[in-house]
């Protein structure tokens, strides 16, 4: 396959050969447009600059073989003096430029409109939840004794959701701020790793009698332990929290080599996911069942999609009504990638 | 402990906030004589003793500063930043207590002269708890310094 840079090289510099032997602007004007080619090709910055000075250099050892050093002269001192060919080259990238820029401005323009919306949220939305609660609250306190068992009940739930509105707005946050945080891939072990998750969890996993097996083999992957840590987090919550009734949570925990992936599986004998749910449980605040049942804020998994896509994996499941649910992870092996690039 | 004679300063412009927190002193035991201001030019005006609070028998300088961030007019941001360059006054301890938890927040808080950063909680029973604190870091385990007016 020609390499179509050196094409381009090539018939640059013929372009400017031409004008140097009398082309007139048309050479110049094909040169400036075999630029802007370049520049859309994707061609960098200093790139861009080598090339200029390749093609420059060129026509100088040409124009003095064919021409002799009084004629090269004059060409090289056309074009250091002038520099309109290299102006008009350069007008392709500085275009180009300005268009990143602008991109780039407006990226910055959605990412600190992002940063004032989590602030409103975070600070202003709060604010009345935290009255709402903290004045339900001081109705039970300091009035138990005038309200009777309805009323109390009343005041009760207005605790209640509030609290669980702090949760959510919580959560939505930390989704928020996930598609925003530098992600920082190493090398982690994944059997350290769900140790120390396990250990993380032990009250939670204690609570709901949960067995939990872990049949990992000595693996490396490449990822961001907090975010890591956060999503087996909330795998392994959900794997234990949607059993049926009486049932007995029991996990599994395996991991398996594919290629440049190890598949991390999280197997649980709970109530199972209807096929074409399936794709939707990601969904943020999607919820398939009532929060009394199993409480939660609908957005576990969804913080698990969200962050394997960050960090360039991917994640399924497979899953059947009352045959449990088997999530998986793909994430990238660290001993057969190169290094992240910066 | 007799903590009594020790005012705190309670900067906070959000009425509902104030009552949370005169409840949550009561609740946590924290005694000492509680004055509220809700804006940061009353606060810088109270702190220097400017009119209407010339009279330190009444509006004595406080041995601790509670600082909403978030505040009409002047920011407690802008509140410290004066504090800190104010001779005698500055040394005043104080907490910021704010609802937000943005890091840019925090680390601004800290640059310009914050001594703790609390984050106000939703329930209601763990501001008790922070309170609770509070009183015991600030009044029983801390060493304060001398905070005298400048003038």
């Amino acid at each position: 396959m020609k390499n179509p840079s050196d094409e381009l090289v090539r018939q640059y510099t013929a372009a400017l050969q031409e004008y140097v032997g009398g082309g007139g602007e048309a050479a110049l004007s094909y040169a400036y447009e075999l630029g802007r080619r370049a520049v859309a090709e994707g061609l960098g910055v200093l790139d861009m600059v080598s090339f200029y000075h390749e093609a420059l250099a060129k026509v100088f050892e040409n124009t003095l073989k064919a021409e002799g050093t009084a004629q090269a002269l004059k060409a090289k001192e056309f074009f250091t003096e002038s520099l309109t060919p290299f102006e008009m080259v350069h007008r392709g990238f500085r275009e180009a430029n300005a268009k990143l820029h602008e991109s780039n401005e407006a990226l910055q323009q959605t990412n600190s409109e992002l940063e004032a919306f989590s602030y409103t949220v975070s600070h202003d939305l709060r604010a009345p939840l935290r009255h709402i609660q903290g004045f339900a609250q001081a109705l039970l306190d300091d009035y138990s004794q005038q309200l009777d068992p309805v009323a109390k009940d009343y005041a009760y739930r207005i605790v209640t959701a509030a609290g669980r509105m702090d949760s959510l707005i919580q959560d939505l946050l930390d989704y928020g701020r996930l598609g925003r945080v530098y992600i920082r891939l190493r090398p982690l072990s994944l059997l350290s790793m769900v140790g120390d998750v396990l250990t993380q969890m032990d009250d939670e996993l204690r609570r709901q009698d949960s067995r939990v097996t872990v049949e990992i083999p000595p693996l490396e992957v490449l990822g961001d332990l907090i975010i890591l840590d956060r999503m087996l987090i909330n795998l392994l919550s959900n794997a234990v929290k949607f059993v049926p009734v009486g049932v007995r949570p029991e996990v599994r925990i395996s991991a398996e080599e594919s290629g440049i992936w190890v598949r991390l599986w999280v197997r649980d004998n709970g109530i199972g996911i209807p096929v074409e749910q399936q794709e939707s449980v990601f969904e943020v605040f999607r919820r398939l069942h009532d929060s009394k049942s199993y409480p939660g804020t609908g957005i576990g998994l969804a913080i698990v999609r969200k962050g394997i896509a960050r960090m360039g994996g991917r994640v399924g499941v497979e899953s059947a009504p009352g045959k449990g649910s088997a999530f998986w992870l793909d994430l990238r092996r660290a001993e057969a990638s190169d290094e992240p690039k910066s | 402990m007799n903590q009594s004679r020790d005012t705190i300063l309670l900067v906070e412009d959000e009425p509902n906030d104030v009552l949370l927190m005169q409840r949550a002193f009561q609740k946590a035991k924290l005694f000492n004589p509680l004055q509220v201001v809700g804006e940061g030019e009353v606060a810088v005006s109270y702190l220097s003793g400017e009119s209407p609070y010339g009279d330190r028998g009444r509006y004595p300088l406080p041995a601790l500063m509670l600082l909403d961030l978030k505040l009409p007019g002047m920011s407690g941001f802008e509140v410290l930043l004066w504090l800190r360059q104010q001779p005698g006054l500055k040394r005043l301890p104080v907490v910021v207590l704010t609802s937000s938890k943005e890091n840019t927040d925090i680390n601004r808080a800290y640059e310009v002269g914050a001594n703790s950063y609390l984050v106000k909680p939703v329930a209601f029973d763990d501001l008790v708890s922070i309170m609770e604190r509070l009183n015991h870091y600030w009044f029983v385990l801390n060493e304060r310094p001398e905070v005298t007016p400048w003038f």
